[in-house]
């Protein structure tokens, strides 16, 4: 099912823990997320330096959302006070 | 007689050298993630620059070609930014951005199978009937090759294209990173692309990192630096290949140099458009082509 596979990549983008131990052991951790034999088979062939690269990228781009997000709710504070001054 | 356009990306940070350079400058391209939270009077100066320049708002959030359903409450938001804009197109990425919960944070490769081809078609009818107007849809850069794929990327796009009837935006720096990252012909690639449907281009920089594990280098599309030589020669060739007329947006995202440096590339793309319209050959149809142009007379 594709669903289930980007729900397992999305996760091991995002989630430190679940790709530490999809690396550690990539079968029984797409056994566990419900993936098919050949979709576990599939992700067990993911390159670990790819994916290394590839969740560095996404954790970066998450703290600069974090950041921009902290900015812009700051701004619209500051938007809101100054119309209600 | 083409009528090919060069514009850039607007950002609060180049604001003014932008409007003050509109001259040399034939299209404006807004993101649409920085502008959805808009203030009404920031979305009328948007709408005010839109009449200035076309515009065009290029959306990153809604991962159209993910297997999740896209969310009416950011198909929503999106259609009030196009209604206050009033851009001359919009676009969106061929990417899953969530899943199962969990936000990637930026433009992940779904697998690329029959099964995403139907869900992407089925988001854009989504967002069609939401918005009223097809996004032209991008290829994006990837570090790692979605796993579970049974089409290569060219068909996978080319079968949504073929599938959704929506056009393609071709990144040229990402389509450039993917190829010497994963080691592909990117003029063979051109080669089973439906070129008819581009009428869109990007162009940026990236740089190369050495990989900390010690394998080698791979090409980062950080849209932190100059567009470098390859990405103009595969302009030229994009310019050779079609007939339409392409609009070229440089995107940069920081480490902004000064202006008459953004200029000077802009007119890079003008003189590799102007190389690439040159070169032309009476132009054969791919067999992409032939097979969209076949899907559309049925």
């Amino acid at each position: 099912m594709q669903n289930n596979v980007e729900n397992f990549l999305a996760q091991l983008y995002a989630d430190p823990q679940e790709r530490a131990r999809f690396l550690h052991d990539p079968m029984t951790a797409a056994k566990a997320a419900g993936l098919s034999e050949w979709e576990c088979a599939e992700v067990s062939k993911i390159s670990p330096h790819e994916l290394a690269r590839a969740a560095g990228s996404f954790d970066r781009k998450r703290e600069v959302k974090k950041r921009h997000r902290r900015l812009s709710n700051v701004r619209r504070l500051l938007r809101w006070i100054k119309d209600i001054l | 007689m083409h009528t090919d356009r060069v514009g850039i990306g607007w950002r609060p940070e180049l604001a003014a050298d932008i409007l003050s350079s509109l001259d040399q400058i034939d299209v404006l391209e807004l993101v649409a993630s920085s502008s959805v939270q808009a203030s009404r009077r920031e979305r009328m100066a948007l709408r005010l620059i839109a009449r200035q320049a076309p515009v065009h708002i290029h959306g990153v959030d809604l991962g159209l070609a993910g297997s999740e359903e896209v969310s009416g409450r950011r198909l929503d938001a999106m259609a009030r930014l196009i209604h206050d804009v009033e851009p001359e197109a919009w676009s969106e990425h061929l990417s899953f951005v969530r899943a199962g919960g969990h936000e990637i944070g930026h433009l992940a490769a779904p697998p690329r199978s029959q099964a995403s081809v139907e869900n992407s078609a089925r988001n854009l009818r989504k967002a069609v009937d939401l918005i009223g107007a097809q996004p032209a849809m991008e290829n994006i850069a990837t570090l790692i090759q979605p796993p579970c794929s049974t089409l290569s990327e060219s068909a996978w796009m080319s079968h949504i294209a073929m599938t959704s009837g929506c056009d393609l935006l071709l990144d040229l720096h990402n389509l450039y990173a993917n190829s010497v990252n994963f080691n592909f012909d990117p003029l063979q690639f051109l080669g089973e692309l439906p070129l008819q449907r581009v009428r869109t281009i990007h162009i940026a920089g990236g740089r190369w990192i050495t990989s900390p594990e010690g394998h080698g280098q791979y090409l980062l599309d950080d849209h932190l630096h100059a567009v470098t030589g390859p990405v103009y020669e595969l302009l030229a060739e994009v310019a050779s290949r079609v007939e339409q007329p392409l609009t070229v947006i440089l995107e940069r995202d920081g480490r902004y140099p000064e202006m008459p440096l953004l200029l000077e590339e802009l007119e890079k793309a003008r003189q590799a458009l102007h190389t690439g319209r040159q070169r032309a050959a009476p132009t054969q149809p791919t067999n992409a082509d032939a097979m969209v142009l076949a899907c559309h007379r049925r």
